[in-house]
């Protein structure tokens, strides 16, 4: 099992060695690193003999940057392991003092990135893959995501000893599982610079696993879309992946600035939301936690939500039809609507920070995530949400202490 | 000629007339309307019964004064958990004594004659009752429009207009009362009558 | 301080019940008064969608009668007037969710903070107009010069006459078009109060700027100019005892119009 050992201060040691696959290692460090005290800080992972290739070893990276942390340095005494990470600028061995100014300077050239990456949102990620298009792969890896079912199979077995063992876990988004179930696998970019992936850590790496193309591609895909989506994400058997190798690389930059950032829920008077004054408003005895809302039941509902009508629901509930203003959602887990969300809407209602909202249309008369109450800004005056053709989905969850909303920009085509 | 010169002077005065009256009428269709309803409302009596007690009382009080019927105004009136019963008719004038007399002894008459009716079991002496009744009536009137002068409550044209014109109403009105009145000897007859009763008010 | 508790109450749906309630309460805080707001419509809450207040309501009187939340919670505070505070209605609920006594208890024990306690009367005369009335020492019975509205507003101060509880019940005529009233196809403030016999506490005209007014958010009495304004903060101050005439809502004639209006006269 792997531990927290203070080191250094703001340094700290994970110790991994016992882990067998990716899938396992990632969720290793999520549970550890969810764990309170554990953001900030200066992470040295202690690998063991476990292969890693630098896709892999990157995709390790940002999910440690997602969870506020930065690696610093491995431990490994696998040679594939150690020169990914050579590759990747990361400090190899037991880290020391002289070592340090190192992983400084690598922090140097990502730090400004670090901000972007923090921002994406799953459900921007996931538009993004999909927008992008659909991911070829090789042909030959066609095969080979077949055969690796079994692995997968395996995988999805570690995966839930692994919670089993741990109570903090990734949050995971049953939607978006979904919708990557439908997503077709494709590849337009394979000569992508590392740096670039790194940048954007939308995914994409997935790509570079599958040039590399080993027999373990299956639990890497399934790795990488663990980190990038910070979920436990599942690839159906009948995804079809394809290769294209001879399209032209993408410019991901280009892409990642159709998300943004449409709203910081503050106190301050300003911008579509407002944070209630919560004094003496929220109920005394929440307890507030962050857990995994795909472990939670989820409701499905399709019909239009009246004035008057409530849902509320210990786990997820995912709503097919608007919510019109005067109806009530309130789920213990994240609140998901495929239409137009006007009415009051309560994700986490039982102090899950993790939940989150989502809409086609976010316009709710009052946003809550767990201990955060919010309510549209009384100089916003669309009571009603014309219907029309095109939405932009949006995204609300809790970032820092705030609500955080995020919505795809509209591409000009 | 009497007559023939007070139909005609009706007839100018309500062509010019005719305007300003539609023109009031939404307003005090909907006041009289109203009142009648909360009427029933207050008391739970049925606009027949209210009617009829409307009429009982008119012909009560046209014994001693010459009234406005079309202008009768019965109303109940919530006072601290009271009620109370509002009724307000303009007053033509005071009938003099002899007026009186005439009708107390007429009166008199019908009851002995009815009592005599009633005795010998005849039941077919309504028609001439009715008949008699209206040549009083035309007198009556005749009288009016001679002098109206003395006691008028309320805007002097307008209820002479109203009374000329109603005249052949009146006499309706008397008839039913009438018939009313003879229900009180005469039970089996009274739900025909009320029948007709109503068959009237909505002609009107 | 034992603050007066006033509901405001119609009988019949739409005739301006709640829109009474939104601007006299905001009048009478900006006469300085401390008044709580109580939308006991509970099921069709509006009174939070005048004063603007919709996006502000997390607890409503249901949560309070169930104990989910102090009382002082779910007390929403206006936007503009820190006196004037509203209790709103659970929109997700019915009638039934609360009783006569709850509310009673609610009302007294806020009577004891606040000058005025305004209690907005849902329409019907069943459970909601009882509660509504349970916790009120006075009433003002709102109405328009309409048959089916002063009917009901007749059945309505019947059954307020019924409850002792119930010092004193004053009318207020809302919507009055004067110009109606003058062609003689409307019934006249006079006709209403002789009609129904009961003290009048004001007359509002009619004011399409209570459209524009609901459509903000905003009670009509914080406009300086409007006539229905001028005539809420009137009848605010009569419920505090000030002697004030009732206002003239002719509107002022043109030259045209006087001419029209001498020759008709001389007609008549």
């Amino acid at each position: 099992m792997g531990k927290i050992m203070n080191y250094n201060g703001e340094k700290t040691v994970i110790d991994l060695s016992d882990a067998n696959n990716i899938s396992e290692l990632g969720l290793k460090i999520t549970s550890q690193l969810d764990s309170e005290g554990a953001s900030n800080k200066e992470l040295f992972l202690n690998l063991g003999d476990i292969d890693l290739k630098q896709s892999q070893l990157l995709s390790i990276k940002a999910l440690v940057e997602t969870m506020q942390s930065k690696l610093a340095g491995i431990n490994t005494t696998s040679e594939m392991t150690q020169s990914a990470a050579i590759g990747l600028g990361l400090v190899v061995g037991s880290p020391s003092a002289d070592t340090r100014p190192t992983f400084e300077e690598t922090f140097k050239t990502e730090v400004h990135e670090d901000n972007d990456s923090e921002n994406i949102n799953s459900f921007a990620q996931l538009k993004k893959q999909n927008s992008i298009g659909d991911f070829v792969t090789d042909a030959n890896s066609l095969s080979e995501v077949e055969e690796t079912e079994e692995d997968k199979v395996q995988t999805q077995e570690f995966l839930k000893e692994a919670e089993d063992e741990s109570d903090d876990i990734v949050d995971e988004v049953a939607q978006e599982s979904e919708l990557e179930e439908e997503t077709e696998i494709e590849e337009e970019a394979i000569n992508i610079e590392t740096s670039d992936l790194f940048k954007n850590n939308d995914g994409l790496n997935i790509y570079d696993d599958i040039e590399t193309n080993t027999t373990n591609s299956s639990d890497e895909i399934q790795s990488a879309l663990d980190i990038t989506f910070g979920a436990r994400s599942e690839i159906d058997s009948n995804l079809k992946t394809q290769i294209n190798s001879n399209t032209e690389p993408i410019k991901i930059q280009e892409k990642f600035e159709d998300y943004e950032v449409t709203e910081t829920i503050e106190k301050a008077d300003e911008g579509k939301y407002v944070l209630l004054d919560t004094e003496g408003i929220t109920p005394e005895g929440i307890e507030l936690m962050k857990s995994n809302t795909s472990d939670l039941d989820t409701l499905y509902l399709t019909q239009t939500l009246r004035s008057g009508q409530t849902v509320s629901y210990e786990g997820n509930i995912f709503l097919i039809g608007d919510a019109h203003p005067g109806s009530e959602i309130i789920a213990t887990g994240d609140v998901t609507i495929w239409g137009i969300l006007g009415g009051i809407v309560h994700a986490g209602s039982k102090g899950n920070t993790d939940a989150k909202v989502r809409a086609l249309k976010l316009n709710p008369i009052q946003l809550r995530i767990a201990n955060l109450y919010s309510r549209r800004n009384d100089t916003v005056n669309v009571p009603f949400v014309q219907k029309t053709n095109e939405f932009t989905p949006e995204e609300a969850r809790i970032e820092n202490e705030q609500i955080v909303i995020y919505k795809t920009l509209r591409r000009e085509d | 000629m009497k007559d023939i010169f007070a139909n005609l002077y009706n007839k100018v005065v309500s062509f010019f007339n005719k305007t300003d009256a539609e023109q009031s009428n939404a307003k005090d269709v909907a006041c009289n309307r109203l009142k009648l309803v909360l009427m029933q409302d207050r008391t739970n009596l049925t606009p027949a019964i209210m009617d009829r007690m409307r009429k009982e009382l008119i012909e009560l009080l046209s014994k001693y004064l010459e009234l406005d019927r079309e202008l009768l105004d019965l109303n109940f009136e919530h006072e601290d958990n009271q009620m109370a019963l509002m009724l307000s008719i303009p007053v033509i004038r005071a009938k003099n004594e002899d007026e009186i007399q005439e009708i107390l002894d007429k009166e008199d008459e019908e009851k002995r004659k009815l009592e005599e009716l009633s005795k010998s079991d005849s039941e077919e002496d309504d028609s001439e009752d009715d008949s008699e009744e209206k040549d009083d009536d035309d007198s009556k009137d005749e009288d009016d429009s001679e002098e109206d002068e003395e006691d008028d409550d309320s805007e002097e044209e307008d209820d002479s207009d109203y009374n000329d014109e109603d005249d052949s109403e009146e006499e309706d009105d008397d008839d039913e009362s009438d018939d009313v009145e003879s229900d009180d000897v005469e039970d089996i007859d009274e739900n025909t009558k009320k029948e007709k009763f109503f068959s009237k008010k909505d002609k009107k | 301080m034992a603050g007066r508790v006033i509901v405001i109450t119609s009988g019949k749906g739409g005739v301006g019940k709640t829109t009474t309630s939104a601007n006299i309460g905001t009048a009478l805080a900006k006469l300085g008064n401390k008044v709580v707001l109580i939308d006991t419509d509970i099921g069709l809450r509006n009174l939070d969608l005048l004063l603007g207040l919709e996006n502000r309501i997390v607890y409503t009187i249901v949560d309070v009668v169930e104990e989910r939340c102090k009382l002082k919670q779910a007390l929403v505070k206006d936007k503009k007037n820190p006196n004037l505070s509203l209790l709103a209605a659970a929109q997700t609920r019915d009638k039934t969710s609360v009783t006569s006594e709850q509310l009673k208890d609610i009302c007294d024990e806020l009577k004891k903070k606040n000058d005025f306690i305004l209690v907005d009367c849902p329409a019907g005369i069943e459970q909601g107009f009882q509660n509504a009335v349970a916790g009120a020492n006075e009433a003002i019975v709102v109405t328009t010069p309409e048959m089916s509205a002063v009917r009901d507003a007749d059945r309505i101060i019947g059954l307020l006459e019924a409850k002792e509880e119930i010092e004193s019940y004053k009318l207020l005529l809302n919507r009055v078009r004067p110009k109606l009233i003058e062609q003689n196809d409307m019934m006249s403030v006079d006709d209403v109060v002789e009609i129904l016999s009961c003290d009048l506490i004001g007359v509002i005209p009619e004011d399409t700027g209570i459209i524009t007014s609901t459509n903000k958010g905003e009670p009509i009495v914080n406009d300086e100019k409007a006539l229905a304004g001028q005539a809420y903060r009137n009848v605010a101050k009569r419920i505090m005892g000030e002697d004030i005439p009732l206002l003239d809502l002719n509107v002022k004639e043109s030259f045209f119009d006087k001419l029209k209006n001498l020759f008709t006269k001389g007609k008549v």
